[in-house]
């Protein structure tokens, strides 16, 4: 069973981000990345099915600035075989329909059995970009998928628990397919300190942007905001009494909700 | 009526000041309400007397039974000054108290006044020049930290409380954490105090500078380090200046397993024998050991493998810089530094293919939460049994490095003959510091632990270690005070206690 695993990279979850000079892009000063981690527990499924299977291979595949070698690193690390890469730092600001055109075009050279990638990435909340992937190469895809039931390397089938609105779908679906993934019962593997040594010596194929085509964006983001900052907290000074007798009259008074 | 107004009446017309220090019943020889007597006559500081309120302040993390009459919140050092001053008159004992979090009953209290440092928070100057941080005793130790950290710089110590301790309290336990292996415990970072002694007198104290100095016994030539570890018995710490570092680039943690505890304990030994070399292999700035209960603690939570042949596992923590290190130590780089440490795993019995590294900051998170699990688990295991006269029983020795293997084998021998169950043996192991901690199921094998746990600290001193490394004696280890000081050496300290505290009022307990 041959897998791809489409991945990016993002702040990490602890990030307080900051606005840039320029009003539609953030100030990526001092921001630690990481694997998307919806893109992690992809990851992570696709060596828990090579595992299962005992053959074919983990391929990552990134669109992105240079940045993201890092990340393909960590992947490598955690268990994948080889990674390919279209690498080039104007990518940092393209919209979703451009990257899937971009990997998709590469993708059609692949061989593969099956494409996982994350259900969402954290930082602009997009879940498009396996999806237009999908389009693209007229795969069958499932999104938002917990955990796969039943993986059938011989006859090319997999059954997939995918949870919506309450409820659980369990969907069989021939391969190929593209598969996005959530969480689920899996936690991505650390690296071992041998893994991290045997992926300095794994095969990343860089692609160069200029050999596959142009960046024809058809969104734009035309500015960003922080949200509002929150009201301060009223936070009342003195010994208990007092604050008791002073959040009541606030409570009263001020709020007017007693 | 409500139950806290009851109380309170009960509080005002019942409860009686003690006439001297040691008295700690009421004594109705004082015909005068306490409410009335405080709150009357000491118009510049405000007591509590509500035994609702009061009670919640009276014991600690060990459970000790406190108990006090009032509890006082000051919110300056001159608030202080005045409670102390007033204490010291009618000889009012007075524990002062941080957060809390003790493991030894020192922040329990014994009668007298509770004094809560929780009103000082403020941070009077985080100074980049001269890299250090003056503050107030009743900011959480790790949102002072958190604070430094905002700002570029780094305070060393991290008592594995930090979360749950105060700045002061961490100052006067001289606590330390997994990094005391790099860093060293809290005293090395205190430069200087601000304390007030029972008579209200204020000490500004500072680590002395200079090199050379001939004048006086060692401990008088630099009074900063008889405060720091000195459980509230000698004065209230109301300002501490600490030094600060520059903040360490990257780090990564990581956790090896070995096949045996004896392996896991010679890996430890190698690493304090490589670092003695003038450049060694690997520099990591934190080595905590879990034994097989240990690890069996962590299992269920733990997000990693932990490979069934493993009966230890080492927790590591290893800093790096971005840049190139030079050849004399500084941090190299990341694959530099993991080159290093996968050779020196290999050619110390780890279970390489299997140790894992933490290089994203979650994962490093993750690995600190599992090394907390280990105590907190303990703490609630022990707790089911305290009801029949069991609970848990820690210990907080520490022998020299070289000692380790002898005297965990003597621990483990002594247990053996008794039919109670195993301890786990997890911590501090890098600073030869590793908690062996008992869970006893009621009295009886609280008695046999005990027997254990003096025979061991009797061997743990003939070994030149110490019976309390980081948690201090409190209230609940004076029976282990004998093995490690002759009595003329505990009189001295009582003596000194004497002269700066003439009437004993703080911290009654603790200590002695």
């Amino acid at each position: 069973m041959n897998i791809i695993v489409i991945l990016r990279q993002t702040p990490d979850t602890e990030t307080k981000i900051k606005l840039g000079s320029e009003t539609n892009k953030i100030d990526t000063a001092g921001i630690t990345w990481i694997i998307n981690p919806y893109d992690e527990f992809a990851i992570e499924k696709a060596l828990k099915i090579k595992e299962q299977a005992q053959s074919g291979e983990v391929v990552l595949f990134a669109c992105g600035p240079a940045r993201t070698e890092e990340a393909i690193r960590q992947g490598l690390a955690m268990g994948a075989d080889r990674a390919v890469f279209i690498k080039d730092d104007s990518l940092e600001y393209v919209d979703a329909y451009t990257i899937s055109k971009l990997i998709a075009s590469e993708l059609k050279k692949l061989s593969f059995d099956l494409v996982l990638s994350g259900k969402k990435l954290i930082d602009l909340e997009s879940t498009q970009i396996p999806i237009f992937v999908a389009e693209e190469l007229g795969l069958t895809h499932i999104s938002f998928v917990m955990k796969f039931n039943e993986v059938d390397a011989a006859n090319k089938k997999i059954v997939c628990d995918r949870e919506s609105e309450g409820a659980h779908e369990i969907i069989e679906v021939q391969l190929p397919a593209l598969v996005t993934c959530d969480r689920g019962e899996d936690y991505p593997r650390y690296a071992s300190i041998t893994g991290i040594m045997k992926a300095k010596k794994k095969e990343i194929k860089e692609i160069k942007l200029e050999n596959i085509g142009e960046l024809n964006s058809r969104t734009e983001i035309v500015s960003m905001e922080l949200p509002p900052s929150r009201k301060e907290a009223k936070i009342f000074e003195g010994e208990v009494p007092e604050k008791v007798s002073a959040l009541v009259k606030a409570l009263r008074e001020e709020a007017k909700v007693i | 009526m409500s139950s806290c107004e009851e109380s309170s009446i009960r509080a005002l017309c019942f409860t009686w000041i003690p006439n001297q220090v040691g008295n700690d019943r009421p004594m109705l020889s004082k015909y005068i309400p306490l409410y009335i007597r405080y709150n009357l006559f000491m118009p510049n500081f405000q007591l509590i007397t509500d035994q609702d309120i009061v009670r919640g302040f009276c014991t600690d993390s060990s459970n000790y039974p406190g108990y006090a009459e009032a509890l006082v919140r000051p919110k300056s050092k001159d608030e202080v000054v005045e409670i102390l001053k007033e204490a010291n008159l009618k000889k009012i004992p007075i524990t002062t108290i941080g957060n809390r979090s003790s493991l030894t009953g020192s922040a329990a209290a014994l009668g007298g006044w509770i004094l809560d440092t929780s009103q000082m928070t403020k941070i009077i100057e985080i100074n980049h020049k001269e890299k250090f941080a003056l503050a107030e005793p009743g900011l959480m130790l790790s949102d002072l930290k958190k604070t430094i950290l905002d700002e570029g710089l780094f305070y060393a110590p991290d008592p594995t409380s930090e979360k749950e301790c105060f700045f002061g309290g961490s100052i006067a336990t001289n606590a330390s954490g997994s990094r005391t292996f790099k860093y060293g415990s809290t005293r090395k970072y205190v430069r200087a105090l601000e304390v007030v002694l029972a008579s209200g007198e204020v000490l500004n104290i500072r680590r002395p500078e200079i090199e050379k100095n001939t004048f006086g016994y060692l401990p008088f030539q630099n009074m900063v380090d008889i405060f720091v570890g000195s459980e509230g018995t000698l004065g209230v710490i109301t300002k501490a200046e600490v030094e600060l570092i520059k903040k360490p680039e990257n780090f990564f943690g990581g956790m090896a397993f070995f096949k045996t505890l004896s392996d896991a304990l010679d890996f430890v030994i190698s690493v304090r024998k490589d670092l003695l070399k003038q450049v060694p292999t690997i520099t990591p700035r934190a080595v905590e050991l879990f034994d097989h209960n240990g690890l069996n603690i962590i299992r269920p939570d733990s997000t990693f493998k932990i490979p069934e042949s493993a009966k230890a596992g080492i927790f590591f923590e290893q800093e790096y810089s971005s840049e190139v290190g030079t050849a004399l130590g500084g941090n190299p780089t990341f694959e530099k530094v993991l080159d290093n440490w996968l050779s020196f795993l290999e050619l110390n019995k780890a279970l390489v293919e299997d140790t894992i590294i933490a290089e994203q900051p979650k994962q490093q998170e993750e690995l600190r939460r599992l090394r907390h699990k280990v105590p907190s688990h303990l703490f609630e295991e022990g707790g089911v049994y305290v009801k029949d006269g069991g609970g848990k029983i820690s210990t907080d020795w520490s022998v020299p490095i070289g000692k380790i293997h002898e005297i965990i084998n003597y621990a483990q021998e002594l247990t053996s003959q008794t039919k109670i169950k195993e301890p786990v043996i997890y911590g501090h192991i890098g600073n030869g510091h590793p908690h062996y901690n008992f869970i006893a199921k009621n009295a009886n094998e609280k008695k046999q632990i005990l027997e254990v746990v003096h025979k061991t600290c009797q061997k743990v001193i003939s070994l030149h270690g110490t019976i309390a490394a980081e948690h201090g004696i409190g209230k609940i280890k004076k029976d282990f005070v004998k093995y490690q000081y002759p009595q003329s050496v505990i009189n001295a300290m009582k003596a000194m206690k004497h002269s700066l505290d003439p009437n004993g009022i703080l911290a009654p307990g603790n200590m002695f």
